[in-house]
Parts: structure tokens; C-alpha cells; sequence
């Protein structure tokens, strides 16, 4: 085309500005009677036809994103979620309080009064009965110090601890403590049977079940508030995993961990408790 | 042909290919991660790092540097006057290059793991998102370019149609100028904003939507190249002529409309959009298999015309007659084939109903690595050997290495994608770094996947074999420097100012793009919705 070739001259196009006029009116009919038509199947005919039970005005409306006259039932868990599990809730200011948290802050308060029992390193004086806090998430921290604070989690020890902090002051001890170097441990897999292994990895869907990991692992690609569970007692995470299917403890979130502890055996407990304890990393 | 700009289209072929080389390495590296085979490789931060590094320069940086080099060649070679301005031209490349230079370290740093697609409210170091706007800032400047070039030319011939290859060009440079508005929205006002760390909330929903109006017409950008190298340059190199220039026309024309308003069918699982418009852009992108049916039968005949001029005769007898060793005509017929099988799997990711089953699985990444890599690419490489002789004056030593190369090409992107599509029906999702093979429910999958590794590496072969038979292009003998197009059987004197500008393109853009996203956009701005709180994978949150 950078050279034209002198050939018989085509029938095609004109510079007649009647045929350009008639392109231009041709081409935009259609184009507008195809999304026209497009419109009208998509927005009345097909929710008319499909969506059962609702009045016509309802399913255009559904269609455009839009709920319509249509009545939105009440939400089933509403009315039970009247008493909320916890008061935590992971808003914009919650995670500016984490982030503007200071673990040189939180250093005093872990020394004189966390570290008798958690210790000042964060390991555990008696890891049975108190949790290893050293690399734990500082979101899992604040949040339990904020239910014992609140009664939604109940401990004689911890309540009248958390209840004379203020908010920033946990913040700050959950940074202090999540600054920690935890124990270098791999979980003990050669410890339990597969379907252990299996469980804490993967879930069992049939149950329901989803893998501990997902939310509990390294990850934690799980709720905010779940802790890692690598490097606890084994004794502890199995009485944790009781209250909770127990229902004695329910600062869980939409129930999570009591809907699924309940379904645990107390041999998956208790093999799962192992299985997180740990073992050495160079093991 | 008087006028050259050869060190400019060298420069931006050169940095394309660069880039493009590295980017084949990391694809078959990943491919190696996810068959399992070597778990001393397998570790999910380098395997995301990696796929985010592969997906930014295939998608961004190969495309757009290649796709701007060939509008210059193609508007100086086909207009035969100087580009509007060269100062500018190499303005545009500069700011690509620092955009590159800024994004790519912050991505092998691991500090923007968030993949080619960025899926806030993932958050990565602003440094990438700044290098990419560079990127599209920069090739905004081609746009200009390409415009102001044909408009100058229609200024000096009036009446006169303008070349083909020419209208294809600036109706792919106008495709692009519409295509990036999306997601140069989401990038300034949603995810640099985050990532400095102005907002802590994200709109998911808003985002998704302004990436989906960029992501699938970006397709048709990388496309847009070779559409109009099978109008303009392969039945010339099959020795024929092109059967109908108006069809040529009318394809771009088309391809610019209904590749935009239908980016919706990325998101027929999202829960932000009414069902109404996610019925209407599956309408519009039904569409976009017009100008592709168009297109085939149009190439189809003009290679029956070459057939039968080389005493092809019969009903079939014409194939044989082709000159199957020039690499252009190969490239044309396999990217044609792979263009069918990557076709028919969008049929179904475009259907409503259909794509449930699929929906992100690999079955997508085999479709859209097909389309990239089966159409696109290959031509890409025909490209670069039909115009690299014209650029350094020299002819290849032999052409067995190129046919070479390009078979190989064709049969490593059907050996890896094939296994792909049969993973996706089974089920096995995309984005994920490797799979427990131990587990029996998948542990067939690994055969497949090692399968499509192997595909993997067929590729990177083919890739490097064609930096080699570009370089050995320098070896050459002497060539004929002037570029030839095709002509057409009647070639046009006059044509319907509707396929001579873009205005009325333009003007139905609008149009569509107001019907399929006006509202899907401002409902946002009205519904009470609920923003996502930013997590930052620079920081580690």
C-alpha cells in the first residue's frame, strides 16, 4: 500500500457523503438494536422468567443489582449473634492501634507483670497451664487481652490483669511480645497417624472440617484473631480444643472453633494437640 | 520508502525481547514448581514472586515495547513520511524504560507479590504500581503519535483511503487509549494511594470492575498486530494478493468496538454486578468472533488466491501449493490453528452458564496462554523476522532455523496448554504454587502437569532459538531494505469516511462502553458497600 497499484478501480466505497451518511446510520442501528435487544432479554425476560415467587418489578430490579420492593428476610444468625462472641471487631482503628503499637513500650509492662507466668522472653514458665506468647501474632494477643478485659473469655488469673490496661497498652504488649523469637520447631507429623497430619493440612471436608493450617498455620490466612498454635503445650492446646467443644469457651468468632471442635474426637484432640507441641526444626 | 526510523523500532524490539527471554525462563521455572518434581525448588513466595514477574512482562512490558515499535515501522513505512516527531517517540520509550526499571526490582525483591492482575486489597511497594503507570504514560505517547501521523497524512492526501496497515495501527492505538482507562483509574485513585499508605480501605468491588474493562481488550491490543500483519503482509508473502481490503477495514473497526465494552465476563462469579450486565457484556463479546470469522475467511481466500496463482489446483489442492518454507506463511497457518483451539475454549469462558465449570481453574490459563502465546506471539516472531532484515539490512543465513523455531513454538504451546485445559475440567485450580501429589485424589494430576513442564521447556527453546536467529541475522547477506505490503485484488480508491477515521468508532465506543459500565461503575459511588481493609505484602501485613 505504500504503493498503489493502478489497477481497475474497485466498486467499493465513495466519497458520495450520502454513502458515508448511510454507513454511519447503518452501523449505529444496529450496534444500538443489538444492546437493545441484549437489554431486553437480560434485565426482563430472562429474570422474569427465572427468578420464581417475586413480582416482575423484583426480578428487574435483582438484575441491576438492586434488592427492588422485595422484603430481605432477617439474617437466621442475627438474632443469635445478639450476645457477640467477642467485642473485637477488626476495623480501620483496631488495625491502626496494632500497627501504631510499640513493642519498646510494651517492654515494662511484659517484665513486671506478663513475664511470671508467659516469661519475659515470651516462654512460658509453665507452658501447661500458660501459653507461649514469644512470635504469637499480635493480633491473637490483643484480642484475647481484650475478651478477658470484656468477660467474653473467662480466666480468675487474666480478667483483673486485662481489665487494668488500657487499649493502647495492650496493642503494646502484643507487639512486645510478638517481636519474641519463638522456639525453631517444625510440627511433629512423624509423631501422629497420617489422618492427623491430613486433618491439621487439608481438613476433611465430609465433617465440614476445615485444615487447621488454613487459619492456624504459618500463613495464617485465616480471621485476624487466630493464633499460631506451633510451639504450645500439648496439654494446653488440648484443653483449649475441650472448652471449645464444650462450649465453656466461646470467644470464637461466628463459632468457628466451637462448631469444629465439637466434631473432633478426643483422639484427634489430643493427636492434634501433639502434632502442634512440635518437635525440633533440625530434627 | 525515504523516510526511516530504524534505531527507534530496533531499541523497543530489542528491550521486548530482552525482557520477553527472561520472562520464558521464569515461566518454565515455574511450570518445574508446580510439577513437584524437585521440592528443593518449591517454596510459594519465589514461586508468586516469579508469576507476578512473568505476568508483568508478558502482559505489560513485551507487548506494549513490541506493539509500539511495530506502529512506527508501520507508520513510516506505510504513510513514507517522517514521524511526527522522533524526539517524542524516544520520550515515550525513556519513560517505559524507567517504568520498567522501577517496577521489575520491587517485584524480585518480593516486595509486590500481588500478580500481573494486582488483586487488591493486596498491596504491593508502590514502586511497581509507579513503574507500570510509566509503562502506560509512555505508550500514551505512541498513541499520540500514531494520531497525529495519519492525521497529517489525511491532511496532505485528501480522499485518499489510507493504507490498511496504517488504519489498523492507529485503530489499535485507539483501542489502547480506551483500554487503559481502566486500569489506570484503579491504579491512581485505588492501589498507589494505598500503597503510600493515604488509605487503609479498598473497594474490591470498583477495583475488580475497572481492572475487568482493562483486562480483556488488552488481549485485542497484543492481538491488534497480528490481525494486521495477516492483511498486510501474509498474502504478500504467499505470493498473492489480499482478497478485500474493505474487510480488512471493517475487521479492526469491529475488534476496536466489541473488545471493550465486555471485560464483565471476567467477573460472572463476582457478587458486585446484577446479572442483567453480566447477560449483556456475554452479548457483546459473542460479538468479537465477527471480526475473527471475518477475518479467517478473508485470509483464507486470499491464500486460496496465492495457491492457485502457484498452480494449486482443486478443491483443496491449493494448500499444498503455498510456499510453506517462508516463515510468514507458516507462522500464519499455525497461529490460525492454535487461534481455533484458543477460540473454541473462549466460547465457553464467555458463556454465562458454561463458564462455572471452569472458572478459575487452569483451564483459563491454558485459554489465555493459547491466545498470547499460540496467536499473538508467534506472530510476533514472523514479525520481527520479516521486519529485522528491513531494520539492520540483513537477510538470515537459512531459513530451516526459523521454520525451526516456530514449529517448535507451536508444538511446546500445545503441549503445555493441552494438559491444562484437562487439569481445569478435573478441577485443578490456577494461582496455586504446587499441589500435594501425595494425596490420591490428585495425585494423577502430576502426570499432566509434568507433561505441560515438558511443553514449558519446549518453549523456552523455541524462545531462545529466536534470540539466536535474530542474532545471527547480523551474519547476513546484504538485503533489500525496502518494506513491501500486500495489495489488495481491488485495491480501494475511495472508502466510507466511516473506514478511513475513527470518529464514528470513537462515538460508538462511548456509547457501548456507557451501556455495559455506566452503571456498573456509578453504583458504587450509591450502594452502600463495604471496603476491604488494605493488606500491605511490601510490609508484611
Amino acid at each position: 500500500m505504500s504503493e498503489t497499484s493502478p489497477l481497475t478501480p474497485g466498486p467499493i466505497g465513495s466519497d458520495h457523503p450520502a454513502s458515508d451518511r448511510s454507513w454511519r446510520i447503518w452501523t449505529s442501528v444496529f450496534i444500538a438494536g443489538f444492546v437493545l435487544v441484549s437489554l431486553v432479554i437480560g434485565f426482563v425476560i430472562l429474570p422474569w422468567r427465572s427468578e420464581s415467587g417475586v413480582d416482575p418489578f423484583t426480578a428487574i430490579c435483582r438484575a441491576l443489582g438492586l434488592p427492588g420492593s422485595e422484603k430481605i428476610p432477617p439474617d437466621p444468625g442475627a438474632a443469635k449473634a445478639s450476645a457477640p462472641a467477642s467485642n473485637v471487631t477488626w476495623t480501620i482503628e483496631t488495625n491502626r492501634l496494632l500497627s501504631n503499637a510499640s513493642a519498646a513500650k510494651g517492654t515494662a509492662l511484659a517484665k513486671d507483670t506478663c513475664g511470671a507466668c508467659h516469661g519475659e522472653d515470651g516462654k512460658s514458665t509453665d507452658p501447661e497451664q500458660f501459653p507461649n506468647l514469644a512470635g504469637q501474632s499480635q493480633a491473637a494477643i490483643f484480642k484475647e487481652l481484650a475478651d478477658f478485659q470484656s468477660g467474653d473469655r473467662k480466666s480468675d488469673i487474666m480478667a483483673p490483669i486485662a481489665q487494668a490496661l488500657t487499649r493502647e497498652q495492650m496493642a503494646d504488649v502484643a507487639a512486645y511480645y510478638a517481636a519474641q523469637k519463638p522456639d525453631d520447631l517444625r510440627a511433629a507429623d512423624s509423631a501422629v497417624m497420617l489422618k492427623v497430619d491430613l486433618l491439621a493440612r487439608e481438613g476433611d471436608p465430609k465433617r465440614g472440617i476445615p485444615s487447621c493450617d488454613s487459619c492456624h498455620g504459618p500463613s495464617r490466612s485465616g480471621p485476624e484473631d487466630a493464633p499460631l498454635l506451633l510451639g504450645q503445650s500439648a496439654p494446653y492446646i488440648e484443653k483449649q480444643i475441650g472448652n471449645f467443644g464444650s462450649q465453656t469457651r466461646h470467644n470464637d468468632v461466628f463459632e468457628r472453633m466451637r462448631t469444629i471442635a465439637h466434631q473432633l474426637t478426643p483422639e484427634e484432640a489430643h493427636a492434634l494437640a501433639i502434632y502442634y507441641h512440635g518437635m525440633p526444626a533440625s530434627n | 520508502m525515504t523516510y526511516r526510523a530504524d534505531r527507534l523500532i530496533l531499541a523497543h524490539f530489542g528491550v521486548a525481547f530482552a525482557a520477553f527471554a527472561l520472562a520464558i525462563l521464569l515461566g518454565a521455572w515455574q511450570m518445574t514448581v508446580r510439577s513437584g518434581l524437585e521440592p528443593a525448588f518449591t517454596s510459594p513466595e519465589a514461586y508468586f514472586a516469579s508469576v507476578t514477574a512473568h505476568g508483568t512482562i508478558m502482559g505489560y512490558v513485551m507487548p506494549t515495547l513490541f506493539i509500539m515499535g511495530f506502529g512506527y515501522f508501520v507508520s513510516v513505512t506505510t504513510l513514507d513520511r517522517p514521524l511526527p516527531s522522533l524526539r517524542l517517540a524516544w520520550a515515550g520509550f525513556w519513560l517505559v524504560i524507567v517504568g520498567v526499571a522501577m517496577a521489575l526490582p520491587a517485584v524480585f525483591s518480593g516486595k509486590a507479590t500481588v500478580l500481573y492482575t494486582f488483586y487488591p486489597p493486596l498491596t504491593g511497594s508502590v514502586f511497581y504500581y509507579l513503574g507500570l503507570v510509566l509503562v502506560v504514560v509512555g505508550s500514551w505517547f505512541w498513541v499520540g503519535l500514531m494520531i497525529w501521523a495519519m492525521a497529517g497524512w489525511k491532511k496532505d492526501n485528501p480522499g485518499k483511503p489510507v493504507p490498511l496497515a496504517m488504519y489498523g495501527n492507529v485503530a489499535n492505538a485507539f483501542l489502547w487509549l480506551w483500554t487503559t482507562v481502566g486500569v489506570a483509574v484503579e491504579l491512581l485513585f485505588q492501589v498507589i494511594p494505598a500503597s503510600l499508605g493515604w488509605t487503609q480501605t479498598i473497594d474490591i468491588g470498583l477495583a475488580r470492575t475497572l481492572f475487568a474493562w482493562t483486562l480483556h481488550p488488552i488481549v485485542y491490543f497484543w492481538l491488534l498486530p497480528a490481525y494486521i500483519v495477516f492483511y498486510t503482509i501474509a498474502p504478500r508473502a504467499a505470493g498473492g494478493r489480499l482478497y478485500s481490503d474493505m474487510m480488512g477495514r471493517l475487521s479492526f473497526l469491529l475488534l476496536v468496538l466489541y473488545s471493550l465494552p465486555v471485560g464483565m465476563h471476567h467477573l460472572f462469579m463476582d457478587p458486585e454486578h446484577g446479572t442483567g450486565f453480566k447477560f449483556l457484556q456475554m452479548m457483546l463479546t459473542v460479538l468479537v468472533t465477527v471480526p475473527t470469522l471475518l477475518t479467517i475467511f478473508t485470509i483464507g481466500a486470499s491464500m486460496e488466491i496465492a495457491g492457485r496463482l502457484r498452480g494449486g489446483k482443486g478443491l483443496f489442492g491449493w494448500i499444498g501449493a503455498l510456499p510453506w518454507d517462508r516463515p510468514m506463511v507458516l507462522a500464519t497457518c499455525l497461529s490460525f490453528v492454535l487461534l481455533g483451539f484458543g477460540g473454541f475454549g473462549g466460547i465457553i469462558n464467555m458463556s454465562y452458564g458454561m463458564n462455572a465449570m471452569i472458572h478459575n481453574t487452569s483451564w483459563v490459563t491454558a485459554h489465555f496462554h493459547l491466545i498470547y502465546g499460540g496467536t499473538v506471539v508467534i506472530m510476533y516472531f514472523a514479525i520481527a523476522y520479516e521486519f529485522w532484515p528491513k531494520l539492520v539490512g540483513r537477510e538470515p543465513l537459512s531459513l530451516k532455523p526459523i521454520r525451526l523455531q516456530l514449529w517448535m513454538w507451536a508444538i511446546g504451546m500445545v503441549v503445555t496448554t493441552f494438559p491444562w485445559h484437562i487439569l481445569g475440567l478435573e478441577g485443578q485450580p490456577r494461582r496455586v504454587a504446587t499441589f500435594d501429589y501425595t494425596n490420591p485424589m490428585i495425585a494423577h494430576w502430576q502426570n499432566w502437569t509434568i507433561v505441560s513442564m515438558i511443553g514449558g521447556y519446549i518453549l523456552l527453546t523455541s524462545g531462545l532459538l529466536f534470540v539466536w536467529n535474530l542474532l545471527t541475522l547480523y551474519r547476513g547477506a546484504e538485503a533489500d531494505r525496502q518494506m513491501h505490503y500486500a495489495v489488495a485484488v481491488y485495491p480501494p480508491h475511495r472508502v466510507p469516511s466511516a473506514l478511513n477515521g475513527f470518529d464514528l468508532c470513537n462515538g460508538l465506543v462511548l456509547f457501548l462502553m456507557l451501556m455495559a459500565y455506566g452503571y456498573p461503575v456509578a453504583q458504587f459511588f450509591f450502594i452502600k458497600d463495604y471496603p476491604a481493609l488494605v493488606h500491605r505484602v511490601d510490609l508484611g501485613n
